[in-house]
């Protein structure tokens, strides 16, 4: 067996038993909670994957993996984006806002606009803090990371004051008209095309420009040090700059299909409060190696999650802070698992190797 | 009895390489102890598990006869024993004060405490330290002398050097030496680890010497006849040098280098006007004392570092063009750490590697160059999809020189193309350069092996405080006459 195969070996074995750990933790928890843990897990599970509810499942996913995706191109440069959460607001307001203006255009041609518009959205706010970082080397975190508080505080101006929905009791858009919505991919169920989108378009497209092309490569190189990409002759100026687009870009997208094949409006609530898409989404990304067929899988695992708690708290009564808890505590494992990785690897290729001399 | 002691040894690093296999090894009281090996022999791994810095597979340590285990190399220092890496472990933008203090951990010190005992230090071994200078603007020496008083405020006793002198040159060589003799008479017991023949034989009581990570040789320096005894422990089998290239360098030059003014990171200027042409075909050398502007230079004419004023001028190429360029620096620069050797093999031609209008990546294309640089200098890897990270360093360093040279070119910045390697491999690097010199590349050879340099090339021109102060024909190579002018005026010795 090759080293790539062992390692990969070791990551699979490791990924599994922290979500086993994690758990175990999470039983103890519930028990502590008064609750009866087989039961509020059998609800956990039944919400997040029974056959019925998977569908769902991918919907909750959809928006959470548009924005890992986007990451991961950004993190393997190791410019680290934290900002998706307010490009997926801007993407999701310019998205309502411009469907409501356009509703006569056809659908074929509207839609589609729509996607990429609210794309163009989500880049061009992150385009202040990628000039910032590019070329001042002001850091990306902070400045993406305030510019989260800037656009949700100016969506959430938008909603109470100009574009609220005048008959409406929340701060809310109008309902955009239905031939502004994505269309329903499977009838009965409610998995539109953004779905289609996430899992069969972008995931394939974002594994072949960062593991299969010379941009994905640079942003590697860039990734392992600044000097190293000098050496080899990449500018990384413009390699930051289209590392914080894509990433934007993906994160306006998540929130303009969200809008148009969910909500049908843009609401303060369109990114779960429990675990908002733009934050989880780094642990996505991370949970995934920056890998898109990974973090294709990672997005519909923690999207059962996120579904599963809401059901356990709707069943059993488990509070839904400590759905919240459960779902930190298996990244949490995970991540654990990551740390210890290296060490197990070191350890388990070099014992089978010694036992071959 | 010694101070520390190693007992049966072994070490597999993960990905299977074994670097030590069995080995006993001792330090004793005020005594000078070479290791000598080739490289990839496990000469290091075996210091850095002495001082903590790798745990062992199997094996025991002994200090005072006492069994301990290092958990790390702060437990080594406690028991005495301290490492001095081949990549100093500096931080360059603080002062060597501050470096200093930082080495500290619990040994409570004023800072004016500190200022004395760093001086008593200084004394004893002939160091002058310059306390208020931030690192990087200091030599390769200087930074050295750091951390062997940092090693020394740990009262430590046993010092252990990964080859100490490949990144000096003459002069602080032997004042390197005269600190290890003084190390030596008040007791402190030293490892010196090199693959350097002549420099074991100078400095050293006991001479142990590794193949394939074991030990081949335990010998007392009276008991080596000759270097050819060495010669044959370490490597098994003689090593054969080629005979001399014809020298037929056109008239034609392909780089025009004028009035180049360069400055280092902190804005200084290390490059003070310099101007020279190549010419196809030519080995130029670049003599001088370590940090006197060869960094800068070689890094301006290789596009890394834009000149302050002046030209450069790769005749008949484009403004784009990039010259291939084996750095000194080969773990910040020259590589990617965490990605593979076949992506590493290709770093600088990543677009002349792609096809089509998305620039997909080639495999195929870049798995057979991949493939032609392991073999070329016959680089130890676990396989080509390996993190050069798995690597030993001397096998990153002909992953790169292979690399390099094997990419198609027309000027080759060859900068200490051969530190830190094997005498084999750096053989077989010098007979490259050779062989490339005579397809017509033009060569830029900057190293700190003045012997090195005689041999390869056709013109040596000799660079002090910045500046060119004389280009020697072939005709007039003299080593004597080329390190005064190392030393002229305007160039500081560090």
């Amino acid at each position: 067996m090759s080293i790539e195969r062992q390692v990969n070996l070791v990551r699979a074995l490791l990924a599994l038993s922290s979500i086993g750990l994690a758990f175990i933790f999470c039983t103890m928890l519930i028990t502590l909670s008064g609750k009866n843990p087989g039961e509020a897990l059998f609800w956990l599970f039944y919400g997040g994957f029974s056959p019925a509810l998977i569908p769902e499942t991918f919907v909750r996913a959809t928006p959470l993996l548009l924005v890992s995706l986007g990451l991961s191109v950004a993190f393997s440069a190791k410019i680290w984006n934290i900002g998706a959460e307010g490009q997926l607001y801007i993407g999701g307001i310019v998205a309502a806002t411009l469907a409501l203006y356009i509703s006569g255009v056809p659908s074929p041609i509207a839609l589609p606009v729509l996607i990429v518009v609210s794309g163009i959205a989500g880049a061009l706010w992150a385009l202040i803090p990628a000039i910032l970082r590019a070329i001042y080397g002001i850091n990306e975190v902070i400045t993406t990371l305030i510019f989260n508080y800037i656009a949700i505080y100016f969506v959430s101006y938008l909603l109470n004051g100009p574009l609220r929905d005048p008959v409406s009791l929340f701060p809310e858009t109008t309902t955009i008209p239905d031939n502004m919505w994505l269309p329903t991919v499977v009838p009965g169920t409610r998995l539109h095309f953004g779905v289609v989108l996430a899992f069969l378009i972008m995931t394939p497209i974002m594994w072949f420009l960062l593991k299969r092309t010379a941009l994905g490569l640079k942003l590697e190189i860039l990734g392992s040090g600044e000097k190293t990409a000098k050496y080899a002759g990449i500018e990384s100026v413009r390699m930051i700059i289209i590392a914080m687009l894509v990433s934007g870009f993906m994160a306006g997208m998540a929130g303009g299909v969200e809008v148009l094949g969910i909500q049908h409006k843009m609401r303060l609530e369109i990114s779960p409060p429990t675990s908002p898409y733009g934050y989880t989404g780094i642990a996505v990304a991370l949970l995934g190696y920056l890998n898109p067929l990974l973090i294709a899988a990672t997005s519909f695992f923690l999207g059962g999650i996120m579904n599963g708690s809401t059901t356990m708290h709707r069943m059993v009564g488990v509070p839904v802070g400590m759905a919240g808890i459960i779902q930190a505590l298996i990244i949490l494992f995970i991540l654990l698992g990551y740390f210890l990785e290296e060490k197990l690897i070191h350890r388990i290729i070099g014992g089978l190797r010694k036992v071959e001399h | 009895m010694p101070i520390i002691e190693l007992r049966k040894i072994t070490k597999v690093y993960p990905g299977g390489i074994v670097a030590n296999r069995n080995v006993d090894f001792d330090v004793k009281e005020g005594e000078i102890h070479a290791l000598l090996g080739e490289n990839g022999a496990g000469k290091t791994t075996l210091m850095k598990i002495m001082s903590g810095g790798l745990k062992p597979t199997s094996g025991e340590i002994y200090v005072n006869g006492e069994r301990v285990n290092f958990g790390s190399p702060a437990d080594a220092l406690k028991y005495g024993i301290g490492m001095v890496h081949q990549h100093f472990a500096l931080i360059p933008s603080m002062t060597v004060l501050e470096n200093l203090r930082l080495g500290l951990f619990d040994r409570k010190l004023s800072k004016d405490q500190l200022i004395v005992e760093v001086g008593e230090l200084s004394k004893r071994l002939g160091f002058d330290l310059r306390l208020d200078v931030p690192v990087d603007a200091l030599s390769a020496g200087e930074r050295q002398r750091i951390e062997i008083i940092r090693l020394l405020l740990r009262k430590v006793r046993v010092l252990i050097f990964d080859e100490p002198t490949s990144l000096l040159c003459g002069p602080e060589i032997d004042r390197f030496f005269q600190a290890l003799k003084q190390l030596k008479s008040e007791g402190h017991g030293i490892v010196f680890i090199t693959h350097k023949i002549r420099e074991a034989l100078e400095v050293s009581d006991r001479i142990t010497v590794m193949r394939e990570g074991r030990v081949i040789a335990k010998l007392k320096r009276s008991e080596v006849m000759d270097e050819e005894q060495l010669v044959e422990l370490m490597i098994g089998e003689r090593i054969v040098p080629l005979p001399d290239r014809p020298r037929t360098p056109s008239d034609k030059p392909i780089l025009i280098v004028k009035d180049l003014v360069v400055s280092d990171d902190l804005g200084v200027e290390k490059v003070k006007g310099v101007s020279f042409d190549l010419r196809a075909g030519e080995v130029l050398g670049i003599a001088g004392v370590e940090g006197n502007g060869q960094r800068e230079l070689a890094e301006a004419i290789a596009g890394l570092r834009s000149p302050k004023s002046g030209e450069v001028v790769f005749i008949g190429e484009n403004s784009g063009f990039r010259p291939s360029y084996v750095p000194a620096d080969r773990v910040e620069l020259g590589v990617a750490m965490s990605l593979s050797v076949m992506v590493n093999s290709i770093i600088r031609s990543i677009d002349e590697n792609s096809k089509g209008r998305i620039k997909a990546l080639d495999f195929a294309k870049i798995g057979e160059f991949a493939q032609k640089v392991v073999s070329f200098l016959g680089v130890k890897a676990p396989s080509l999809g390996a993190p050069v990270k798995y690597l030993s360093g001397g096998n990153i360093q002909k992953l790169i020189v292979g690399r390099e040279i094997l990419k198609s070119t027309k000027v080759l910045i060859a900068e200490q193309p051969t530190a830190g390697l094997d005498a084999r491999s750096a053989e077989m690097v010098r007979n490259a350069l050779s062989e490339l010199a005579s397809k017509g590349v033009g060569i830029i050879l900057i190293s700190s092996d003045l012997d090195e340099i005689l041999k390869l090339s056709d013109r040596i021109a000799v660079i002090s405080g910045g500046r060119i102060v004389k280009i020697f024909e072939r005709a007039e190579f003299d080593p004597k006459l080329i390190g005064i002018h190392m030393l002229a005026a305007g160039g500081y010795m560090a």
